[in-house]
Parts: C-alpha cells; sequence; structure tokens
C-alpha cells in the first residue's frame, strides 16, 4: 500500500472511532432511509456499513444534504491526511537533525527494567530535565 | 519531557526510575553524546529543566519558566 494511501486509511479510522461517519442516510427521493458508518468514499461514491453488510453507493443517489455531508466528511479526511503526512515529514526530518541523533538511543521504564524507546512525532518543544539519583 | 540522567551507572538510574515509575523517556549517561546534550546547556546543578525546540534551541530554563513558555505557545 502506498504511503499517501496509508495515511488516508488512518486519517480515515480516525473519523470512524471518534463516531462521526455515522448518519440517517436519505434517498434522493426521499422515499427511503436508514442509518449507516461512513466506510469510505471517493469523489462519486460512497460505501455504508449497516449492520455487517458494507455497501457502495453512487453518491448521486443520496439526498442533497447527505450528498454535501459526504463531501463535509471528505474535507476532513484530506485534513487530517495531510496533517499527518505534515506530521510524518516533521518527524523524519527532526530524526536526520543534530538534535534526533543525539535522542536516538532513548529508553523508556518498562516494568523493572528500561527497553529501547523511540519517538514517535517530533514536538514542537522538549523539556530536558537533567536529574541524578545521588 | 525528555529525562537525561546524569548517573554514572543504568543500574542507579534504574532504581531512581522505579522509585517512582518514571512514565518519560530517558537518555542513560552510557548512550548520551555529552558533547551535544549536556555541554551546550550548562547545566551546573540537578535537577535542571530546560525547555528547547525541535532542533534543539534552548527557550527557556528553569522549571516554572520552562513550563510556563510551553504554555504560552500552547494558548
Amino acid at each position: 500500500m502506498k504511503k499517501k494511501n496509508i495515511i488516508i486509511v488512518i486519517a480515515s479510522l480516525m473519523l470512524v472511532a471518534s463516531g462521526w461517519w455515522t448518519r440517517n442516510w436519505t434517498s434522493a427521493d426521499s422515499a427511503k432511509t436508514f442509518q449507516g458508518d461512513v466506510v469510505s468514499l471517493d469523489d462519486t461514491s460512497v460505501t455504508v456499513k449497516r449492520g455487517r453488510k458494507e455497501l457502495p453507493f453512487e453518491r448521486e443517489l443520496f439526498a442533497e444534504n447527505d450528498q454535501e455531508g459526504a463531501k463535509e466528511e471528505e474535507t476532513k479526511v484530506a485534513t487530517l491526511a495531510a496533517k499527518e503526512k505534515e506530521k510524518e515529514k516533521v518527524a523524519a526530518e527532526f530524526a536526520k537533525s543534530d538534535f534526533g541523533k543525539s535522542l536516538k538511543k532513548l529508553q523508556k521504564l518498562e516494568d523493572t527494567k528500561f527497553v529501547d524507546h523511540k519517538l514517535q512525532e517530533a514536538p514542537k518543544y522538549f523539556l530536558l530535565y537533567f536529574s541524578a539519583s545521588w | 519531557m525528555i529525562h537525561i540522567s546524569l548517573d554514572q551507572s543504568s543500574d542507579a538510574a534504574l532504581k531512581w526510575a522505579e522509585s517512582f515509575k518514571q512514565p518519560w523517556p530517558i537518555m542513560l549517561q552510557e548512550d548520551t553524546d555529552q558533547k551535544k546534550l549536556v555541554e551546550p546547556y550548562k547545566v551546573r546543578g540537578v535537577p535542571a529543566y530546560i525547555l528547547v525546540d525541535r532542533n534543539g534551541k534552548e527557550v527557556a530554563r528553569g522549571k516554572a519558566a520552562a513550563l510556563a513558555a510551553a504554555k504560552k505557545d500552547e494558548a
């Protein structure tokens, strides 16, 4: 899977996990409605999960309001994906920097021993705490 | 927060970390490049708190000042 796709999937999962994607869907002629969670979407279609089934629909089959909702969700996914991508870029640049390299051998306490620890992100600031037990 | 341990032995650092279940990452002295991670910050006593940006540039020194600077940036 390409990196871009992975980022979009992660962003989608974050939105699904947040529960933003459950909505009542109405057909374009207003004759039918159902509740379902968006699993994925692209420019023209949306896949909705109803119970255990995942059903793909053309977006135009839904009421205008739902189509707008799908667009909004798509924008949210794109925004989250862009943020994730930026975070990855910053983390990669940080890992190559002198300061990043100097923090390469981090450890973290796990139960009764130290184990190797890798920073997953590069925060804007680090609070360095210099200390000794003596 | 990154703990830069100045303990001579990792056993001492481990005992100390265990005593309060230290949740944050630590650089043990044996793994620390003193010239890059200790000397530039001119630490004269412990404990010492120094807030740095992701380039390692000092932003604030001292617990209160460091936390205040971090909070100010968040706002």
